[in-house]
């Protein structure tokens, strides 16, 4: 799915590629056969969303601004780009260790187990 | 003698003041529990039962004085937290699961002395207006067991209707606790958005969730309600309002109330039988000394397209945390961490949840956020403020529930067609607003239900007005023996 707007004519439209990606970004493996049965029924869906559209263009049915008030300016989200991203655990563990001795993470020393005991902190 | 376990009511009349009897009506419950879960065609409405302790009196008989739920047995959702007993969702990824902690709602239920009987089936993660899409097989209608009894909160639904328990507990995203109440025959409030605590409710749409209660009454879903309702410091959503009391249900009538009945849930959709029904509730409102007017909804012709993008949208991301390392299932033979979660996860979901996991990922993908989601909620707002107006010129807003009466299983195939059938609900759910859904008749042994809709944090009100209603209309439901 490229990441620009969407054109008018592309409305309720879901390709199977862009299931793919998709699914590739909700981290859900789909059976290859399921892939147009579910671009379809998506489409029905976002199909349908054109009735919020129509509403939209009545301005006696919504009363909210299409443009963000100079409020709210600024605060708009920032989206990040839709790609997955790196798996942090492909690699091995010493990458992601603070430390790494033969084999074992080395983190700071906290305390010595029983060191407080009955202290009631833990 | 009154079945006891019929209502609240008629559970204090057979105890009595003997204390051991809470005991027995918790193993009343459960004998018939597990009756239904037999037989050739069970109902199952139950996905697992309580295991009562050998001494379950002596627990009763500390329940607190005076409390209404005192050794009442309630069955639960099962998205909802209970300690001892699984919390599945209807999902094979998370079977087996055991919450370490319950829920506010259960453990104030447990306070005011009542029993938790058992989880009830649900449609996976509350996503489904059937039952049908649980990993662990339909519930059916206890009314005719070729139907479903709606959804997502079916098991509990059907729980009540067929006499288990007096009162149970369910959720509602877009209307399953509504839409199921009105095929079972049953009793559905959905609170104010805030009115009950969330913590503990396996989360589906966090702006949307609720807990709601079915009973057979509107004054036993009153008690629950009170027991249930208030702020909890686990939930910064829930609202220090002052909890909505049973006891101001007490003489209620319709006389002064001002009821507006919208055009739009009366359009083509509507199956003319009900509307029959729906018209002589509106009669009997105005013997009663209801003054009903018509009124304007405008915006309810997009507010299934609306729930569509918001809903998945809030569900793809809570639905994320499901990645094999935390809860439940984990696939095997993955080598890679991502591939095992693509691998858990597409073996754990159900078809509908990743149906719209997919439909939340689309809209909230930075291509498509602005078209879809961003103007879902700018119509959010719309559908606040059409309630809004209305609640200017109306005490409560009174409408079908359904469009048709509880459908056949299978009947609704198409995705989209299941989607419909909670086109007249989702808006009290996308507004935060109280509802609900009393039964006003029966088309061919059918029950049909109708639901009243009041300002926010107005429940007293809104029940008020249902009870006199529910008096006046003196529903008679289909498995109730002559």
């Amino acid at each position: 799915m490229s990441p620009g707007r969407r054109r008018k004519d592309d409305a309720g439209r879901v390709d199977p590629e862009e299931l793919r990606h998709l699914a590739d970004l909700a981290g859900l493996e789909l059976p290859e056969a399921e892939i147009g049965r579910l671009a379809a029924e998506l489409g029905v869906v976002l199909g349908d969303f054109a009735r919020i559209e129509a509403l939209q263009a009545s301005a006696e049915a919504l009363h909210r601004p299409a443009e963000p008030s100079p409020g709210d300016r600024g605060l708009e989200p920032r989206l990040r780009p839709d790609a997955v991203a790196p798996d942090s655990l492909s690699g091995p563990l010493s990458g992601i260790a603070p430390d790494w001795r033969n084999g074992f993470f080395v983190v700071p020393r906290c305390r010595v187990f029983g060191e407080r005991a009955g202290q009631g902190d833990e | 003698m009154t079945d006891p376990l019929c209502s609240l009511r008629a559970a204090h009349e057979f105890a009595g003041q003997a204390p051991e009897v809470g005991g027995q009506l918790l193993e009343l419950a459960l004998e018939r529990a597990r009756n239904q879960e037999s037989g050739r065609r069970p109902i199952h409405a139950f996905l697992s039962l309580a295991e009562p302790p050998p001494d379950a009196w002596r627990a009763a008989s500390r329940s607190p004085a005076g409390s209404p739920l005192a050794g009442i047995p309630v069955a639960v959702k099962d998205n909802i937290c209970t300690l001892g007993l699984p919390t599945t969702c209807g999902s094979r990824i998370l079977e087996a699961y055991v919450s370490p902690f319950a829920a506010t709602a259960v453990r104030r239920l447990e306070r005011a002395g009542a029993w938790i009987v058992g989880k009830t089936n649900l449609d996976e993660f509350a996503m489904g207006s059937s039952t049908e899409t649980s990993a662990y097989g339909p519930t059916r209608n206890p009314v005719d067991l070729d139907r479903v009894p709606g959804g997502s909160s079916g098991g509990s639904a059907a729980a009540v209707a067929a006499g288990v328990v007096p009162v149970a507990l369910g959720s509602s995203t877009g209307g399953s606790v509504r839409q199921p109440a009105a095929m079972c025959g049953v009793v559905g409030v959905k609170p104010t958005y805030g009115r009950v605590s969330r913590y503990g409710l396996v989360a589906f749409a966090s702006s949307l969730d609720h807990i709601g209660v079915f009973a057979r009454s509107v004054r036993d879903a009153a008690h629950v309600l009170e027991a249930i309702a208030g702020c909890d410091e686990h939930d910064a959503t829930s609202g220090r309002q002052e909890v909505p009391r049973a006891a101001a249900l007490d003489d209620v009538d319709l006389s002064g109330a001002v009821i507006g009945v919208p055009g739009e849930y009366l359009g083509a959709g509507l199956d003319g039988r009900s509307r029959r029904l729906f018209k002589r509730a509106v009669e009997t409102a105005e013997r009663g000394g209801a003054r009903v007017v018509p009124i304007s909804l405008p915006t309810t012709s997009a507010a299934i397209a609306c729930y569509y993008v918001v809903a998945p949208a809030e569900a793809s991301a809570n639905l994320a945390r499901y990645d094999g390392s935390r809860y439940g299932l984990r696939s095997s033979g993955a080598v890679a961490y991502s591939e095992a979660v693509r691998r858990t996860r597409g073996e754990g979901f159900g078809d509908e949840v990743r149906r719209r996991i997919l439909l939340g990922t689309y809209v909230l993908s930075a291509g498509y956020s602005e078209a879809y989601y961003r103007r879902a909620r700018d119509m959010r707002g719309a559908i606040l403020e059409d309630f809004g107006r209305a609640f200017a010129r109306v005490d409560a807003v009174f409408a079908p529930t359904t469009p048709t009466h509880a459908f056949r299983f299978g009947e609704k195939a198409d995705p989209y067609d299941m989607y419909r059938s909670d086109v007249y609900t989702v808006a009290a759910n996308l507004a935060g607003i109280p509802a609900v859904s009393i039964p006003i008749g029966n088309v061919d042994g059918l029950p049909v239900g109708a639901q009243l809709m009041c300002g926010r944090w107005r429940e007293e009100q809104m029940l008020g007005i249902a009870a006199a209603l529910e008096e006046l209309l003196e529903y008679r439901h289909p498995l109730t023996r002559r």
